[in-house]
This record gives C-alpha cells, sequence and structure tokens, in this order.
C-alpha cells in the first residue's frame, strides 16, 4: 500500500458529522499518516440514490476525481465514497467503451484520464497500522462491541480479498475492547429510509433484535450511514463510529457523544 | 418496457440468460426476506420483457453479487433498470430532491451553519467548494443523463 495519500472525506461526514472527520484527522495525524487534501474536491455520487439517477454522470463525476488523483491513493472516510470511487476505478482501468466515454469528457474539462488510484478505506488502512496504533494507545476502550462493518464495506474487502470483519475485530482486541460478532452481516436498512420507511425499519428493527441478543454495549460501524440509521432512527443501542473509538485510544480528547442521538461513552482506563 | 436502456441491452449487457435461476441472490437479500424487491423476479421479468416490480426497494447492499455463481452484476442491472424508471419519471422524491440538491450545491448532502460552527469549534476548516469543481460537475451532468427533481 503506498502511503502518500488524498483524503477524500466525502459529503456526509463533513456535511453533517464533522466529529467523526475531527477523529480521523487526529487519528492520522497521531500515527503520522501522510493525507494531503483532496483537490478540487467534487461529490461522488453515492452508489445507492445519486448513482440510480445517472450512472453515466457517476462514472464521469468519480472519472474526474480519478483524474485529479492522478495516481495517487485515496483515503476515504465514507464506505459510500469507498465504494463509488473502488467500483468506478475498477470499471475506468479496463479499455473499453466506457473509458474512452469518459476519457472524452474529461478533455472537454481540459482534465485527462491516465491511471485510476487504489482506494483505501479507514478501516483497511487502521488495520494496516495496528503495531502504529498499538504503540501510540494511550487510552484502552474497554466495552464490548457489536461488530457491523456495514454492508458496502463488507463487499469492498470481499473484492480485496479482505474481511471486513476480521481487521475490525483486530481492531476492536488491539483497543482493550471486545468484539461481538453476528453469524452473518446484518443490514441497517438505511438505504430505504424515506424510500420504503416501513420495509426500512423492519430490517432494521430485525437486525437490531438480533445484536440485543448478542448483549453487546454499542454497535460498531465505519460507515456514515449505518451510524446515523442506528443512532437517529433506530435508537435502541448506542452506536460508535470506529473513528471515534481509535480516536480516544489515541488521545482525542473530545467526548463526540454529545453530538449522538442515542449516547454512551466507553469507560477508559 | 421504456424506451431508456431497452431489455434486449440490459439482457446482453449482463448476459442474463446465464441465470440459473438458483434464488441465492433472493436468499440473501435482506429486502427481500422482509418482503420487499426479490432480485430472481427482477432478472425474469427483464428476461421475459415484463416491467420489473419493487426496483426501489432494493438496498444496493451487494449481497446478490457476492453469491450469484453465474458473476452476473445484479447490482448494476438494477441501478440502470432504476435509471430507466427515474427518466420515465418514476423515482421516490428523496433521490429526486437529493439529486436536485448536488445539482445547485455541488453535495447530495450539503452543510448548514450549525455544522459550519460545529467544524469551527473542531478546528476544522470551512467547507467551501471551488468554483471550478462545480463547473466542471455541471458539465459532467449536462453530458450525460442525470435524472432529478428540476
Amino acid at each position: 500500500m503506498r502511503d502518500d495519500f488524498l483524503l477524500y472525506p466525502g459529503c456526509v461526514i463533513p456535511s453533517k458529522l464533522p466529529y467523526l472527520e475531527a477523529a480521523a484527522v487526529f487519528i492520522l495525524e497521531r500515527l503520522e499518516v501522510t493525507a494531503s487534501p483532496f483537490p478540487e474536491f467534487s461529490c461522488c455520487f453515492e452508489p445507492v440514490g445519486l448513482r440510480s439517477l445517472g450512472p453515466e454522470t457517476w462514472l464521469g463525476a468519480c472519472g474526474r476525481l480519478h483524474s485529479l488523483a492522478a495516481g495517487r491513493p485515496l483515503l476515504t472516510l465514507c464506505d459510500g465514497c469507498t465504494l463509488s470511487l473502488f467500483e468506478s476505478g475498477r470499471i475506468l482501468s479496463h479499455e473499453g467503451t466506457e473509458r474512452r466515454e469518459v476519457q472524452g469528457l474529461m478533455r472537454e474539462l481540459n482534465r485527462s484520464l491516465e491511471q485510476v488510484s487504489e482506494v483505501v478505506g479507514l478501516l483497511e488502512l487502521l488495520h494496516s497500522r495496528l503495531e502504529s496504533i498499538k504503540r501510540c494507545m494511550v487510552k484502552k476502550q474497554r466495552i464490548r462491541l457489536l461488530i457491523h462493518p456495514g454492508c458496502h464495506c463488507e463487499h469492498i474487502c470481499h473484492e480485496k480479498g479482505l474481511s471486513a470483519v476480521k481487521m475490525m475485530e483486530d481492531i476492536v482486541l488491539a483497543l482493550g475492547g471486545e468484539p461481538v460478532t453476528p453469524s452473518e452481516g446484518l443490514c441497517c436498512g438505511g438505504g430505504l429510509t424515506s424510500v420504503n420507511d416501513a420495509l426500512g425499519r423492519n430490517i432494521m428493527e430485525d437486525a437490531l433484535d438480533g445484536m440485543e441478543a448478542l448483549g453487546a454495549e454499542a454497535i460498531i460501524t465505519s460507515c456514515p450511514f449505518c451510524f446515523t440509521q442506528f443512532d437517529v432512527i433506530g435508537r435502541r443501542i448506542p452506536v460508535l463510529h470506529l473513528a471515534e473509538l481509535c480516536a480516544w485510544a489515541l488521545g482525542w480528547e473530545v467526548d463526540s457523544t454529545s453530538f449522538h442521538r442515542t449516547r454512551l461513552r466507553p469507560s477508559a482506563d | 418496457m421504456s424506451e431508456h436502456h431497452p431489455a434486449g441491452d440490459l439482457r446482453s449487457s449482463f448476459h442474463l440468460q446465464d441465470c440459473l435461476q438458483c434464488s441465492q441472490c433472493t436468499e440473501r437479500c435482506p429486502s427481500a426476506r422482509h418482503g420487499g424487491v426479490r432480485p430472481d423476479e427482477v432478472v425474469s421479468a427483464v428476461l421475459e420483457d415484463r416491467e420489473p416490480q419493487g426496483i426501489w426497494d432494493c438496498l444496493l447492499c451487494h449481497r446478490c453479487l457476492e453469491v450469484c455463481p453465474s458473476d452476473i452484476d445484479i447490482v448494476m442491472l438494477m441501478t440502470h433498470l432504476r435509471h430507466r424508471s427515474a427518466l420515465d419519471g418514476v423515482a421516490p422524491d428523496r433521490f429526486l430532491r437529493t439529486g436536485s440538491i448536488l445539482v445547485k450545491e455541488g453535495r447530495g448532502f450539503p452543510s448548514n451553519p450549525r455544522v459550519q460552527k460545529q467544524r469551527e469549534e473542531l478546528g476544522l476548516s470551512p467547507l467551501v467548494d471551488s468554483d471550478r469543481a462545480m463547473r466542471e460537475l455541471g458539465k459532467i451532468i449536462s453530458r450525460t443523463r442525470f435524472a432529478y427533481e428540476r
């Protein structure tokens, strides 16, 4: 993995959940990860709603982002962005009509698309720096956490030959927590909020029933959509974002749970 | 069937004739488990030139993709069916509104003064999108078929 990252924060975290961005920035500084701000930021057209409104638009917008990155690896904070950039990169790395069409669009913008970038999500990055995290840790996070990477994170990792669940378990253990893992991945139903609320809620409640039976104190996720769904709509089990847990372990003093709807702060050593 | 993305094109683009009708996609689908869309029936509908049902109940979670023994990209099939539906004027208001916000503001999920203040308190820089990025995004949108609330 190259480590001269461009940090692509996405829309949701900077615009709705800025404390997660602050936690991630703290982690990157503490672990001495080089991650420059993304130049000329624009939206990735997340893969559930916006991509459906225009798959060609999605590919063009993601092509522009790959063009701007010019081969530097992209570090993403949102699993929707990770998926958008990863899947578009896979399409655009092959010679074919779609790549030629996006290259034509880039020429109209006075840009060029020569190569696509590797896309690394926060979970994958943190797992690759596990030894560094252990060295820099100042406060163990003793909490029993339900492992929930989320569907998109799990899929990207599956495609890369990695296990999102195993990586998240390893990180939680390293931070002093106790991971609790469901027998199969559970869906938060968030993609259906305000689309088919009844169906989305049924899917979420079913997931929460399974989670409650496992007796975790909180859910841990790396996805801002799952995070919001469980924190704002579910409100049965507190949810923590991976960035918060890791940042606290590394000495971040912000009580970001004050921004949560369903609050919990793990006890620290 | 719609004039956008004709069924014959979708059948060949996604090699749907390779579907074994094993229904593994549907067994793994969280929406189908709760009475939502059935991916196997969507594939059958396209093969038989019928209108597929429940496409907006798909979570695009990708689980179907991971189990399909014929490697049919059901996620992108569903995406193209949704796009076709949106171009025909049928799509959830939530998505169309988000599309409209994106066209106007450059972000599907824009900030507000309260969040900008939070960013300041957290030591983060203000969110300001560049004019050039907005212009370029506008050009990409105008050159492609993006459906949004106008």
